[in-house]
């Protein structure tokens, strides 16, 4: 989690990413729908300029709304710790990288949903998958509960995650996915 | 009856369904509350399912959707399938971008879901 709104803090935390060295997009502070629009329209102008394939850009984008929207629903405001998002690349992989403030509640939600993610075994996880949109319910509020599980299935299980005590009952919530360019051929 | 049309914005796709039954959903789907965005939807198949006609074809483009508008538009698919029990041929055209496997394998997941074959156009 980046601490203080300072761009340089930023820029250490990205410098001390051992994945990428061309950073394409970050997106720093609070987050609502016109954010998360306007990043993901940003973030695929951005990778067409690269050239990038149209499959990765689809999973770009749709992994970052799901980010950005879980970011939205979830973010508590804390003075010192803003929620991030970052794009980078290398060897035509991206690489994206989140994090932001959550609830103990959350915590305990996020952790037994991974949890439960990485039990399953790879050559299963497609009818996981498609099982779990078949029986999902949507809650009052429209939420499927299943962001996680999308940006999980996209990035083919490639997604790492920590969550960090920060102060009493909030937790920094970091997320870090790959999407393998050499993945795409076996789709 | 009239017809259903809902045009697009920066955050939902365009929504046209006919009464003759030639239905066609567009763009992105992100919207932050599924429920009220659809409303209207289910308000006309409410009406729309009194007087069935023979055929209904669907297209469906979708740039990019959330979990949460794939569960709805789900929902609406197997509205359409279930008509078929009332002898209705239904057709579901998924249009997506040629070279973009992400979007053909949405639409087989759609396919999967809701148990009814699709028409896969590539553009």
């Amino acid at each position: 989690m980046i601490e203080k709104p300072k761009i340089k803090d930023i820029l250490d935390v990205i410098g001390r990413s051992e994945h990428f060295t061309d950073y394409l997009l970050l997106i720093y502070g609070p987050v609502n729908q016109d954010v998360i629009i306007s990043t993901i329209r940003l973030a695929e102008t951005k990778l067409r300029l690269q050239q990038f394939p149209s499959t990765l850009i689809s999973r770009t984008k749709t992994i970052c709304a799901e980010i950005l929207q879980n970011v939205n629903k979830h973010q508590i405001k804390h003075e010192l710790y803003q929620p991030y998002l970052v794009i980078g690349s290398q060897n035509h992989n991206l690489y994206i990288y989140s994090g932001n403030i959550i609830s103990e509640n959350s915590k305990l939600n996020i952790e037994s949903k991974l949890e439960n993610y990485f039990t399953v075994k790879e050559e299963d996880f497609k009818e996981f998958y498609i099982d779990s949109f078949k029986n999902s319910v949507l809650t009052s509020e429209g939420n499927a509960g299943l962001g996680l599980l999308d940006i999980f299935y996209r990035s083919n299980r490639n997604l790492k995650y920590n969550i960090v005590k920060v102060a009493e009952n909030l937790f920094s919530f970091n997320i870090n996915v790959e999407l393998h360019h050499n993945a795409l051929v076996n789709t | 009856m009239n017809n259903l049309r809902i045009p697009a914005s920066q955050e939902s796709p365009s929504i046209s369904f006919t009464a003759d039954g030639i239905f066609r959903i567009e763009g992105i789907s992100l919207v932050p509350n599924v429920h009220s965005f659809y409303k209207p939807v289910f308000e006309w198949l409410d009406e729309f399912e009194k007087n069935l006609p023979p055929k209904i074809r669907i297209e469906l483009e979708f740039e990019y959707l959330n979990t949460a508008s794939i569960h709805t538009v789900v929902t609406i698919l197997k509205r359409l399938v279930a008509y078929t029990k009332q002898n209705v041929d239904l057709k579901i055209v998924w249009c997506y971008t040629a070279d973009d496997d992400d979007l053909l394998e949405n639409g087989q997941n759609f396919q999967n879901y809701v148990n009814h074959p699709f028409e896969f156009q590539p553009k």
